[in-house]
């Protein structure tokens, strides 16, 4: 987590509009799938049971579950996105659309394209800070999915 | 995109299509209390890489962090959705695929401390039969903790039923 690029918010503030970042590619193995089906009681064929997803859907094999690659955002983040100086806290606050737009098939790697769209101050001390998020399957086109993602960042006391 | 089926081990109620338009702007579901442990939250920062004190270091969360302890991820809440859904929701007479579409306006507004349980309801706010083939569905969900007013999360989930357009009614 060192080595991520400090940024202040000023600096932050110039970047509005721009892209600010593409991860690291993250593979999204089936040892991970079956972890997240257990943790997330979801066992659903298509996810779990590799022989039986072959036959009988169109994917040649299973697919993740959309909400782990969806949360893959986290880690995702860490390695795409300048650090705000000023931030003490970071909130997950929400989404204002996402969709999942292709299925990410076990054993791909997937990775994180932010691009900032808006920052705006909620109240003093907390900025909300508004990205477009893809995530991008390697090797394809169409990516897994896509988002407007919403942080908020609860600055420190100066 | 996760297709789904039901599982053989949920008893869910199975509606017609007429049926299903006639619950439009209906709460259609309410599920089941599901425990949200640390161990729970430990194994999602595992399979997530998401380590973060406020989730995995219950000391330092309990000094460091408002809450009295670690909290869950919201992703973590979020993913029970398909859980929740699967125990309360009715399902399409002939069990159709369902697609995982996306979702709009997804709002944390309360933290799930470690220990707490949560359950969701969904009202049926929409449903869409206009793409041959395919039903879509917008359902509002709400995640209750228990024991307190306001909600972990809302959100719109928008789903679609892969259906035999020949065969519908």
């Amino acid at each position: 987590m060192s080595g991520r690029e400090q940024v202040s918010l000023e600096e932050l503030k110039r970047r509005v509009g721009q892209d600010l970042g593409v991860s690291d590619w993250i593979e999204i193995d089936q040892g991970r799938i079956d972890a997240f089906a257990d943790v997330g009681i979801d066992h659903q064929f298509i996810h779990v049971d590799p022989a039986r997803a072959a036959t009988e859907t169109p994917f040649g094999g299973t697919i993740a579950h959309g909400f782990l690659t969806l949360a893959m955002l986290v880690p995702m983040g860490e390695t795409a996105l300048p650090e705000l100086a000023e931030r003490a806290m970071g909130i997950n606050y929400g989404f204002e659309k996402l969709r999942f737009l292709a299925p990410v098939r076990a054993g791909r790697r997937v990775r994180g394209r932010f691009h900032l769209n808006e920052i705006t101050e909620r109240q003093p001390g907390q900025i909300l800070i508004r990205y477009g998020v893809t995530v991008e399957i390697e090797g394809e086109e169409k990516p897994a999915l896509a988002a407007e993602w919403l942080a908020l960042s609860v600055m420190k006391e100066s | 995109m996760s297709a789904t089926t039901t599982n053989a081990n949920t008893q869910r109620r199975v509606v017609t299509l007429h049926e299903m338009r006639d619950l439009i702007g209906k709460q259609i579901g309410e599920s089941p209390w599901i425990m949200v442990d640390q161990a729970r939250i430990d194994a999602f920062a595992e399979v997530t890489e998401d380590h973060q004190f406020i989730h995995v270091d219950p000391e330092r969360a309990a000094k460091e962090a408002p809450f009295g302890g670690t909290i869950a991820h919201g992703f973590l809440t979020l993913s029970l959705l398909v859980r929740m859904a699967e125990l309360s929701v009715p399902v399409l007479a002939g069990d159709p695929p369902v697609i995982n579409f996306g979702l709009d306006k997804i709002r944390w507004l309360v933290p799930v401390k470690a220990g707490q349980r949560v359950r969701a309801r969904f009202t049926l706010a929409e449903m869409n039969e206009k793409t041959p083939g395919r039903l879509l569905f917008r359902h509002s969900v709400t995640v209750d903790i228990e024991g307190e007013d306001r909600p972990a999360l809302v959100a719109h989930w928008l789903t679609a039923a892969l259906i035999d357009a020949e065969a519908a009614p």
